[in-house]
């Protein structure tokens, strides 16, 4: 009963006019921030915090909040047209969203992921709304223990990503693990890789070696082939939405998304990337046709695009019911609270009902308001194909550079970018896939990290990754999916052996 | 034809008369204020209120431009090799100035005291040794107690290696024997997070990041670097019977070296203004940094004892040569 109580209250605050208007502001800008490759929500959020300051905190968090999942739904579409992920939790999105909209479906792409998002979003909301006091308690169970080994699972699901060569997946990931490393090494304070590089001395930056693998890139590779040879991607002016069939292969991959996307936001750190990632694996392996994803399946859009966006609200709920930052954006929602005079944390819900319900709240709206702003703007994003790459490029090129440069207003990042740009050009070039490289990067150091954490606090024991229950869990769900497809590999061999005799008898 | 002449004439003598004014006074166009950390960061918010002020005492623009990494020493080193024309200023902590000197002295490409001119001390945001409000000790000695005899018992979280947080565990160490063991994590939140959860048994932070957990009375402060207004039963060190006392965290205004003296003086004065603000002060209170000015003698002398104070800690730790 509070709860519903709480929603209403949330309501009355929200539908004020100025709250709707900070709403929509919010969900706008974060749909562009979404859309322009590079631009990334911790930017935009930090920019717009000063402009906040005059207004109400319930309509400036309000406002805040929209920009970040507001730039989840945004992210998809530049994957999915050009091949750039808008977001990096939007990487996987260029897998078979890409090859969609290469087949002329570019309008169901971009539908799916935006009722996905819709869909995903306000599911997430709703299980924030009634489950965020005991997911809290969930997020702290996790120490570095737990983490690592939830790492270990994430590692195992790198094999899914390999289109054609398992090898040249298994070696891309290494090169991530290696880039990952560069750095300085938190547990020591030491310098890695770095060869006195004031750039790459907090590591290689996420935002510029992924515009530079996917989106410089995809221009070198497109300059290359020529202005004669644009591709033509046939857009018909029927089959701008989702078929009733693309619906029925998309639902139970959205449902999945949402939860899997929910629960890892709901954990400091893991957040939207991973849980993308995680749930394409997942969709990989649950589908009768795994060989063809890669090649414009419209589960392999629907999956992680829900889940990235169920993470955004996930994400919340620490830092609402505990006051901990699951990522750098929370991190910054969490400064704009302490600014306006708010604690974010269990006390808020009591201190300033109107901030917690009015956050709640505005989220079922955003997301209302993120599905009407954004399916008018299909058909003129699939027209947006047909701009010549003449004027295209140059584009994409300065918001490439704006964004890998304003992460940290630094320029030695915008030449990380054109050097993972060249690299990423030879990869596409020899078959190598980017997508591993990206998930053991972010995976890598988290995980190392983790490791030495925990062993640490065991004093050298490794007896701490099996003694702890939800560790051991995931360190055992690791070694199933290592070993099961050996096993059945080896029947499989097996019965081939045992057929070939047969039929050369005959 | 003529006119035209003229026309091109006085508006080249007014140009230059204008710049000739220009070179009189200063300010005369917008200063930029780097920012060595990400937007956002506690000393971030701080510097972004202090620029506002600023701008309306010098009337120029003063706007910030974050360039975080290195433990602040990207943007620091930035400024450093900035025009000495006081069109560039920064605001740094002792993480760049001290700690990473001392800590890396090969990527710290500058010298904390010949290369920057001091303008003031800004603020300050304590250090506090914290444990959940369920842990049985209620005094900083009792815990002490139970880590001599239980090594290696407590775990102590901090936001990193060579962060002001890390260095007051060491110091801690060294005075009290306690042989505690340090968990570095990636920043102040992480850390406090695997407090709460019970992953560890201490944390050592600033201020900012456990002002909530503190207020909403999940963990407890047993010892702090210097007085923290909120939370005035806190002791320290001093005030327990040690003899030294654990280092909090500080940000200071520095220029360029070689900057002018007029510019120095015109910055130094408008600095001092903008930290006594009592808007900013009372914007600042809830994030736990303290507005606490000092000119830029008394900087520099309090910088030179701090640089001695953690060069020795970080000797008998090991953490250098």
């Amino acid at each position: 009963m509070e709860i519903f109580q709480g929603l209403l209250y949330g309501f009355q605050v929200v539908l004020q006019p100025i709250n709707l208007f900070y709403c929509f502001i919010g969900v706008f800008i974060g749909t562009l921030v979404g859309v322009l490759p590079g631009l990334g929500p911790a930017a935009a959020i930090a920019l717009l915090l000063p402009s906040t300051f005059a207004a109400s905190p319930v309509s400036a968090i309000i406002m805040l909040a929209g920009i970040y999942y507001g730039a989840m739904y945004g992210g998809s579409t530049t994957s999915i047209l050009v091949n750039i992920p808008g977001e990096a939790a939007s990487v996987v999105t260029c897998l078979d969203g890409h090859a969609m909209a290469r087949q002329g479906r570019a309008g169901p792409a971009l539908g799916i992921s935006a009722f996905g998002s819709f869909i995903a979003g306000t599911l997430s909301v709703i299980v924030l709304t009634f489950l965020a006091p005991s997911l809290a308690k969930v997020a702290l169970s996790f120490g570095p223990p737990e983490y690592f080994s939830l790492m270990v699972l994430g590692l195992t699901i790198l094999t899914y990503f390999a289109r054609e060569s398992m090898v040249k997946a298994l070696m891309m990931a290494a090169v991530g693990l290696l880039c990952g490393s560069v750095g300085v090494d938190s547990i020591s304070g030491r310098y890695r890789f770095t060869f006195g590089i004031q750039t790459l001395m907090d590591g290689l930056g996420l935002v510029p070696v992924i515009m530079g693998l996917f989106g410089i890139s995809e221009v070198l590779l497109n300059l290359e082939r020529g202005k004669q040879k644009q591709e033509i991607f046939a857009t018909p002016a029927k089959g701008l939405f989702p078929t009733r069939e693309d619906w029925r292969r998309s639902t139970l991959p959205i449902m999945r998304g949402s939860v899997l996307g929910f629960f890892l936001g709901v954990l400091p750190g893991a957040g939207a990337i991973i849980a993308s990632f995680v749930s394409y694996a997942v969709e990989k392996k649950a589908s009768k046709y795994p060989e063809r994803f890669g090649t414009g399946v419209i589960e392999g859009v629907a999956g992680p695009e829900a889940a990235n966006n169920a993470a955004a609200g996930g994400a919340f709920i620490p830092l609402l019911t505990l006051g901990i930052p699951a990522n750098a954006v929370m991190a910054i929602l969490l400064g704009a609270l302490m600014i306006h005079g708010l604690q974010p944390g269990p006390l808020l819900m009591k201190q300033a009902p109107d901030v917690f319900w009015g956050i709640i709240t505005s989220m079922y709206i955003g997301n209302a308001m993120l599905l009407v702003l954004n399916l008018p703007l299909i058909p003129m994003w699939a027209r947006l194909l047909r701009v010549p790459y003449a004027i295209l490029f140059p584009f994409i090129l300065l918001f490439c550079l704006i964004g890998s440069y304003s992460v940290t207003n630094n320029v030695g990042d915008g030449i990380v970018m054109w050097v993972f740009g060249v690299l990423g050009y030879l990869m596409k070039k020899f078959d190598y896939e980017a997508a591993p490289l990206i998930l053991a990067m972010v995976i890598g150091p988290m995980m190392e990290e983790a490791l030495r954490q925990s062993l640490i606090l065991s004093a050298g024991s490794f007896t701490i990754f099996v003694a702890r229950p939800i560790s051991a869990g995931f360190i055992l769900a690791a070694a199933l999916l290592l070993i099961l497809p050996l096993i059945t590999r080896r029947r499989e061999v097996a019965k081939a052996w045992t057929s070939v005799p047969q039929e050369s008898a005959e | 034809m003529m006119k035209g002449l003229l026309g091109m004439l006085t508006v080249a003598l007014l140009l230059s008369s204008a710049s000739h004014l220009r070179a009189q006074s200063y300010p005369n166009q917008a200063i930029s204020l780097v920012i060595p950390l990400a937007p956002g960061d506690a000393g971030d918010v701080a510097g972004r209120a202090m620029a506002d002020e600023l701008s309306k005492l010098l009337k120029v623009s003063v706007a910030t431009l974050n360039k975080p990494g290195g433990g602040l020493t990207i943007g620091t080193d930035a400024v450093v090799k900035a025009k000495k024309d006081g069109y560039t200023i920064l605001l740094t902590s002792n993480t760049a100035l001290i700690a990473g000197r001392i800590l890396n002295p090969e990527t710290t490409p500058y010298d904390s005291f010949k290369d920057l001119t001091p303008l003031g001390m800004s603020t300050r945001t304590p250090v506090m040794f914290v444990v959940r409000s369920d842990a049985p000790y209620t005094r900083f000695q009792d815990l002490v107690e139970f880590a001599k005899k239980n090594p290696g018992k407590i775990r102590v979280g901090t936001a990193g290696v060579g962060t002001a947080g890390h260095f007051a565990l060491e110091l801690i160490n060294s005075l009290t024997g306690a042989g505690m063991t340090m968990v570095p994590f990636k920043g102040a939140s992480p850390a406090a997070t695997a407090l709460l959860g019970g992953h560890l048994e201490a944390a050592i932070l600033a201020i900012g990041t456990l002002s909530g957990h503190l207020q909403s009375g999940q963990v407890r402060g047993l010892v702090v670097s210097s007085r923290s207004p909120p939370y005035p039963d806190v002791p320290l060190l001093t005030q327990i019977g040690y003899r030294q006392n654990i280092h909090g965290v500080w940000y200071a205004f520095f220029a360029p070296a070689g900057v002018s003296k007029e510019v120095t003086a015109a910055l130094v004065a408008a600095i001092e203004k903008a930290v006594k603000d009592p808007s900013i002060v009372a914007k600042l209170a809830p994030l736990g940094m303290v507005q606490d000015y000092a000119p830029p003698e008394k900087l520099v002398t309090e910088m030179r004892e701090e640089y001695q104070a953690v060069e020795e800690i970080a000797k008998k730790a090991g953490l250098v040569k």
